[in-house]
């Protein structure tokens, strides 16, 4: 049985059924239809324009986008990429303006800060390292930053890195931690799986300019209940970046 | 040298790395985390659940135009990247006194302290104000001088007091900070802190003015709240 590819005329060298000289077998029939299916994924794979169909946007949960967000991001850094530019500004641009619409920014006002936070964005783009942070979590830091500076005009006290008297990590074997790229997917999972008093509480934290005490006067729960929500939560989470898989 | 021993709880943690905190509360953290490797750590971690509740966020579509006028601003006033801005090394000041101000604080206060106004506000007990940046929330940020061994007379606190260590030391019922440590007392919550033998210099924020508990203490409680 011979099969030929009805455009080129091609024959596999050894069709289905073929003794091979090599112990006197036949391709086993498994070999041969994993053998088909990968010229069909091919082809596939050429007709969308070298893109694979399980990787566009519509099929890619958004946690994966932001793996590659890491490589975009990386390649804005270190060749002033544009194309990879608009990809990133196309994922994030929409998400920072969401954040700023959460700490109660108009319409109008956000999308003046979300040009802003994209502009450092591309300025900063050469410090941005992924074995450091990944490109969610960088940008996060930011849109973060900015918020405090335009909505609030305070500036943010930092330590510095380079200061002599910064105490360095001790120099013991640190705990295992997972790679930064990895970590956005795993906290998004975490994050879901939070009870929900304590995820109400902790997004107060990123997304409301109430400090815990006000908190807990505002809702009537006590402060120390507060304070407990939070570090289950933190526990919780901070689990999440080291646990192997 | 020693690593802290006492740090700021986890609200605070949570809000210095989501962004709520407020200016001098940032401060003192900041300050803290200078000398801790620990919180260093917890904020980084903090961070990354930034970055997942950011990517979680519904996308609001940004106005069509906006990349392109983006790209039109980036081409017309192209500048070289910053360079990351260098620390300033510390000055004359550390040289002097051989005490060097951790690099958050030294953008308030510079690095020299005896150049400040000090005020005495108790014998042993020398205060001078900390301007912050950012428009007046009601908090109160003040460093702190105490000579060896003495004691600030028994107060309450009307709103959260954050104090920070900077050298030396001190103790009250709540325990026996040392450089790097941060206090935390609450709202309502009374000590008489004392200063070890090597004196105590710190970085205090109060959100409310304190409020001396004996009626002896009003003068004090007065110049306190200058």
């Amino acid at each position: 049985m011979h099969i030929a590819c009805p455009l080129t005329g091609w024959q596999p060298c050894f069709p289905f059924g073929t003794r091979i000289p090599c112990g006197g077998r036949r391709i086993p029939r498994v070999w041969w239809r994993a053998g088909k299916e990968w010229l069909v994924r091919r082809a596939v794979f050429a007709f969308n324009g070298g893109m694979d169909e399980r990787q566009t946007p519509a099929a890619l949960p958004a946690a994966d986008a932001s793996v590659s967000m890491d490589h975009l991001l990386l390649a804005v850094g270190q060749a002033g990429d544009r194309a990879a530019f608009a990809q990133v500004f196309a994922y994030f641009a929409p998400r920072v303006k969401a954040y700023l619409r959460r700490l109660g920014v108009d319409a109008g006002g956000a999308d003046e800060l979300v040009q802003e936070v994209m502009l450092l964005v591309w300025r900063r783009a050469d410090t941005f390292d992924p074995r450091q942070s990944s490109a969610s979590t960088w940008i996060f830091t930011i849109a973060r930053n900015k918020r405090v500076d335009a909505l609030r005009r305070e500036a943010r006290p930092e330590f510095d890195p380079t200061d002599p008297l910064l105490l360095p990590e001790a120099e013991t074997p640190a705990d295992h931690r997972i790679e930064s790229r990895e970590s956005i997917a795993r906290m998004r999972v975490a994050l879901n799986a939070l009870p929900p008093e304590q995820a109400e509480l902790l997004r107060l934290a990123y997304f409301d300019e109430v400090p815990h005490s006000t908190i807990s006067a505002e809702r009537g729960i006590p402060l120390g209940t507060v304070k407990s929500r939070l570090r289950l939560a933190m526990d919780r989470l901070r689990k999440v970046l080291r646990e192997p898989v | 040298m020693r690593l802290p021993t006492h740090h700021p709880d986890e609200a605070l943690l949570f809000g210095y790395a989501g962004g709520s905190l407020n200016e001098a509360s940032a401060l003192v953290l900041a300050t803290h985390m200078t000398y801790c490797p620990n919180c260093r750590q917890v904020v980084t971690d903090l961070e990354v659940v930034g970055g997942a509740l950011l990517d979680d966020l519904d996308p609001e579509p940004v106005d069509d135009g906006l990349f392109q006028s983006l790209m039109a601003q980036i081409d017309a006033n192209f500048m070289p990247r910053p360079a990351i801005q260098a620390s300033r090394p510390p000055g004359n000041g550390a040289a002097r006194h051989g005490f060097v101000v951790p690099e958050p604080l030294r953008r308030y206060v510079g690095d020299d302290l005896s150049l400040l106004d000090w005020e005495s506000a108790l014998p042993g007990v020398r205060l001078t104000p900390v301007a912050m940046t950012g428009a007046d929330d009601g908090s109160r940020v003040q460093l702190m001088r105490m000579d060896a061994g003495c004691t600030v007379p028994r107060h309450g606190h009307e709103g959260m007091e954050l104090v920070v260590v900077l050298a030396g030391g001190f103790s009250d019922g709540y325990g026996a900070y040392r450089t790097g440590d941060v206090a935390i007392l609450h709202s309502g919550s009374e000590h008489a802190p004392r200063a070890h033998d090597d004196g105590c210099l710190c970085l205090a924020v109060n959100m409310e003015r304190a409020a001396m508990t004996a009626p002896m203490d009003c003068y004090l409680s007065l110049m306190m709240a200058r």
